[in-house]
């Protein structure tokens, strides 16, 4: 019998075989040693993925060697040194290494089948982040086996991990390794923000996107805002640290708390980083076992994007014993309290949802875990309310009651959805399911053994029990209660080994699994390959398998958008952000060595310079840079010519500007760039505000005469318009820029040279006048601002030369333009970020007086 | 399904910002008032209730109204401050979801400026309260 074919589908069937087999040899993975050059995100998302869940198991062994040590009174199992640094690599294992990192595994790996996108836009700067962040937590983790770890606790106050409290290179460990690990979860993050935003298939409206791609965009967000806020800590503690520039000590003017505010404006929204994904899983997972759609969808958008602003706005709520006014007291304690609204909106929405279900809700692993994560969550905030009340806060402040709350808030809201996930989303990559028998067995363990071992913390902190004592004496009276709290971890632990065990038996990596299992409504559990989906739909609502029950068969069939390869290469449709309109076909980058050999670089030129190598170091940082710049070489592919994508839809194959992906991602760098330095100018306030009267300090230099500041400005001012004029100089395609073909060129080294001297005019005004960073606070935080205008400077430089080199060889001209777009973009906001920064060390001071 | 060009990127920015002016309000509300607040005190204005804490006062009134006038007014009129923001008209098919997204967001905020200012007028501004 003949198949009939819909006429109104994107593209008529049946598709020639040739379409497939070519899809298969362009999308196919590397075997062998090569499978380390991998970029599809379905083995990268899950070698991720598996790299972190080792870090949350090596975490949890660290765990319970805390536990056994507490166990029992007077205990000498650990030695107090090695105590300290176990609870410092645990806490900092658990949230660098595993709870940040798995989120984004997670997002590599499902979003392109969420959305049915080929890849996500950028997989080598994926393949990139993930590789950085294997290799860099690995010798992180390392550190505890030779007593080289650090021991000041997942935040590493100063004073206490200042060279004189903390000698050694343990702190400079957390320092380099962590700041190295969070510039990976940035390059994650522009990778899923600009995934989101445009690689939807066509008809995927904002309205029509999954509850997760609306997590995972604020999630992203959240980090280009949170994270340069503890990148700029790290660097202001590691300069102190190696160079003695005084942010941090008060005696020179500088203040410990300074750590404090930057770290936990970075910290409190963590928590929502680590949350709101998971919060995401849920609202897929909960329609799908509830059998019907998800109830206040706009309310639960409007929750998430809630949560991620208001997190912005709680993080002295950690701070509330340090001394800070009362009306600042009332306001965070406010804002804290206020924070749960959103989200109490979407525990009921899920509760709603559960109880509107057409069918009972299927009680399956998934949502044995996900109820689990309800209880558990709910207690979490709830006592997260408590410690918002500052009286409470102040009692019980650093005991157990906060280690018990921060537990129930991230185990449970974290967790227990991410162990959801593993059971819901395994079919998708793994030719079996996971058992549902030995599934059980480990949600009930790790229910039982979380409560056992974390309710008794909220009795042993309010009896008095502090954070981080390596043992206590037996007259206290905590014995009994932290014996509990030691047999409920062995029992979560079981748990946890069950789950291992069914991993071992029966995931196996590979296509082929059962379709559907769940009968879930959502794009991911349409047939997919190597490739991803044969044909992208096109999307008409929130539950397209649900709505659309022949789409799986269509669009296996090819009869969707895109069912081949048009220019030979991998590629993916780019649609517009709100109304996901195809607007050109994306060519993207295929396997390579140059992302793993940048990201081997790049971790050693920042792990050797902890140990202070620093020749070795600089040898690595500049064979980073080459892989980078090779990197960058191979992509940007010509222009191959309109294509048809199907209703007679023909898209180009090439775009500059504003509609480039590229752009975006630029664009996106720039925040994180602006956030930095928004950090540092918060950070020089901050130390004037704590000590008007040593900014200067009596008897330090005078600021340089205004013509430096001006010069400098000249300088950034006349190399914009260069770049400027360069732009409007662009050859046409394949032509050069006669009658002078190097002007061009000419012009951006030129404006590069103008950025190198505008930060050199400046670093020497402040020379010649005799400024010395060490000597005091504001003389390192006047030095700051160079330093920090003189890394995007570099950064700048490097593409100005870059595209230099793009224009000579003709691979850059009027329409293949996306290479300068980005230095233009970049070399703006580095002049506008001097520019700002020449205002406020040589404005401020003269206007205060 | 027709293709769309690269003004649509343009506008799609200026429409996301458009459904976040509630937040982005509320940030420049909590940046001003905890700003000026912090300010005032270590300037040692604030330990006067008859001087300092007048003004800290004054400026987060102040701030508070202005912040939820300008939230509230694009919440009542959503397809102006479209037209302001992203340059164009609201997406025909996607009006209802994006305004309503803009509105909750915007009723959230003016409830979270509305607490936050609340501290300013029952608080000592510079006092600690321990």
């Amino acid at each position: 019998m003949t198949q009939q074919y819909p006429a109104e589908l994107p593209n008529k069937g049946p598709r020639p075989k040739e379409e497939l087999e070519e899809l298969e040899r362009i999308w196919a993975t590397p075997k062998g040693f090569k499978l380390l050059t991998v970029v599809n995100n379905t083995v990268v998302g899950t070698i991720y993925i598996g790299a972190a869940f080792l870090f949350f198991v090596l975490a949890g062994i660290l765990a319970l060697l805390m536990r056994t040590q507490l166990a029992v009174a007077d205990n000498n199992f650990l030695s107090q040194d090695l105590y300290n640094q176990i609870f410092t690599v645990h806490g900092t294992t658990m949230m660098f290494l595993f709870a940040v990192p798995i989120v984004e595994a997670l997002g590599v790996m499902l979003l392109p089948q969420m959305l049915a996108a080929r890849d996500l836009p950028f997989p080598r700067l994926s393949a990139f982040a993930m590789w950085a962040y294997i290799i860099g937590g690995l010798v992180f983790f390392s550190t505890i086996f030779y007593d080289m770890a650090p021991k000041g606790g997942w935040f590493m106050y100063p004073p206490l991990t200042l060279t004189e409290y903390s000698p050694g290179n343990n702190a400079d460990f957390w320092l380099l390794g962590i700041g190295f690990i969070e510039i990976s979860a940035i390059a994650g993050a522009i990778e899923i923000i600009v995934g989101v935003l445009r690689t939807r298939p066509p008809g995927m409206t904002l309205a029509k996107m999954p509850v997760f791609a609306w997590a995972m965009l604020i999630f992203a967000a959240m980090i280009v805002f949170a994270f340069p806020a503890v990148i700029l800590a790290t660097m202001l503690l590691e300069l102190e640290r190696s160079f003695g520039w005084p942010f941090f000590t008060a005696a020179l003017g500088g203040d410990a708390l300074l750590w404090q505010h930057l770290f936990w404006f970075f910290g409190h929204p963590e928590v929502y980083i680590i949350f709101l994904p998971a919060a995401g899983l849920v609202s897929m997972m909960v329609p799908t076992m509830a059998q019907t759609p998800l109830i206040g969808y706009r309310l639960i958008v409007v929750a998430l994007i809630a949560t991620g602003f208001f997190s912005f706005g709680l993080w002295v709520h950690h701070m509330f014993t340090t001394g800070i006014p009362g009306l600042s007291l009332a306001f965070f304690s406010a804002a804290s309290m206020a924070v749960a609204i959103p989200s109490g909106i979407q525990v009921f929405s899920w509760i709603a949802t559960i109880a509107a279900g057409k069918r009972p809700f299927r009680i399956n692993v998934p949502s044995l875990f996900i109820l689990g994560f309800l209880f558990i969550f709910v207690l979490g905030g709830l006592t997260g309310v408590m410690v918002a009340v500052v009286p409470f806060d102040f009692q019980a402040h650093d005991t157990y009651f906060i280690v018990a709350h921060l537990h129930y808030v991230l185990v449970g809201g974290m967790v227990f959805p991410l162990f959801a996930t593993f059971y819901y989303w395994a079919p998708m990559v793994s030719r079996k399911m996971l058992s549902e028998r030995l599934g059980r067995w480990a949600f009930w363990l790790m229910f039982i053994g979380f409560n056992t071992a974390f309710f008794p913390m909220h009795i042993t902190g309010l009896a008095g029990m502090p954070r981080r004592v390596w043992t206590y004496s037996g007259y206290l009276g905590w014995d009994l209660l932290n014996s509990i709290s030691t047999a409920g971890a062995f029992i979560m632990a079981t748990g946890v080994l069950v789950f291992i065990i069914d991993l071992i038996r029966n995931f196996r990596l590979g296509g082929g699994g059962p379709e559907n299992p769940w009968n879930a409504g959502t794009l991911e559990f349409l047939p997919t390959d190597v490739y991803s989906t044969r044909s992208v739909p096109h999307v008409t609502s929130r539950e397209p398998l649900w709505d659309q029950p022949d789409l799986a068969q269509q669009v296996r069939e090819g009869l969707h958008y895109l069912p081949n390869a048009p220019t030979g290469r991998r590629e993916t449709i780019i649609t517009s952000v709100i109304e996901a309109k195809p607007q050109y076909l994306m060519q993207m980058a295929g396997s390579s060595w140059t992302h793993v050999a940048a990201a081997v670089f790049t971790a050693g030129c920042f792990l050797l310079l902890t140990i202070k190598a620093v020749a070795i170091a600089l040898i690595s940082g500049v064979l980073a840079i080459v892989s980078f710049i090779v990197w960058g070489w191979q992509l940007d592919r010509p222009d191959q010519g309109e294509v048809d994508i199907g209703s007679g839809i023909r898209l180009p194959t090439y775009m500059a500007g504003p509609s480039s992906h590229s752009w975006w991602a630029m664009v996106i760098v720039m925040l994180v760039a602006a956030s930095l330095f928004i950090s540092y100018i918060f950070s020089y306030l901050y130390l004037w505000i704590v000590s008007p009267e040593v900014w200067a300090p009596a008897g330090s230099p005078a600021l340089p005469p205004l013509t430096y500041p001006v010069n400098s400005a000249i300088l950034m001012v006349f190399g914009s318009v260069l770049v400027y004029w360069a732009g409007k100089r662009l050859p046409a395609a394949g032509r050069l820029d006669l009658p002078l073909p190097l002007l061009t060129p000419a012009m951006l080294i030129l404006a590069a040279a103008f950025l190198a001297g505008s930060v050199g005019v400046e670093v020497l005004g402040h020379l010649r006048m005799g400024l010395d960073p060490s000597a005091n606070s504001y003389s390192a935080m006047v030095y700051m601002g160079s330093f920090l205008t003189g890394q995007a400077a570099f950064a700048t430089i490097i593409l100005c030369a870059f595209a230099c080199g793009r224009l000579v060889s003709k691979r850059l001209d009027q329409k293949r333009s996306v290479t300068f777009d980005n230095a233009a973009l970049l070399y703006w906001y580095t002049a506008g970020q001097g520019l700002c920064g020449l205002v406020l060390i040589h404005g401020f001071p003269r206007v205060i007086g | 399904m027709r293709r769309t060009g690269s003004r649509s990127n343009l506008q799609g920015m200026g429409t996301l910002v458009f459904m976040l002016v509630g937040p982005i309000v509320w940030t420049v509300h909590l940046t001003l008032i905890y700003g000026s607040q912090s300010l005032l005190c270590a300037l040692n204005l604030g330990e006067d209730r008859s001087a300092g804490n007048a003004a800290i006062i004054a400026i987060i009134l102040v701030a508070t109204a202005v912040c939820i006038a300008a939230v509230g007014f694009s919440a009542a009129r959503p397809g102006f401050v479209h037209a302001l923001i992203a340059r164009a008209d609201l997406p025909a098919d996607q009006a209802g979801f994006i305004v309503t997204i803009m509105r909750v967001l915007a009723w959230l905020s003016i409830l979270a400026m509305l607490y936050a200012g609340l501290g300013a007028v029952i608080l000592p501004a510079c006092g600690q309260l321990r």
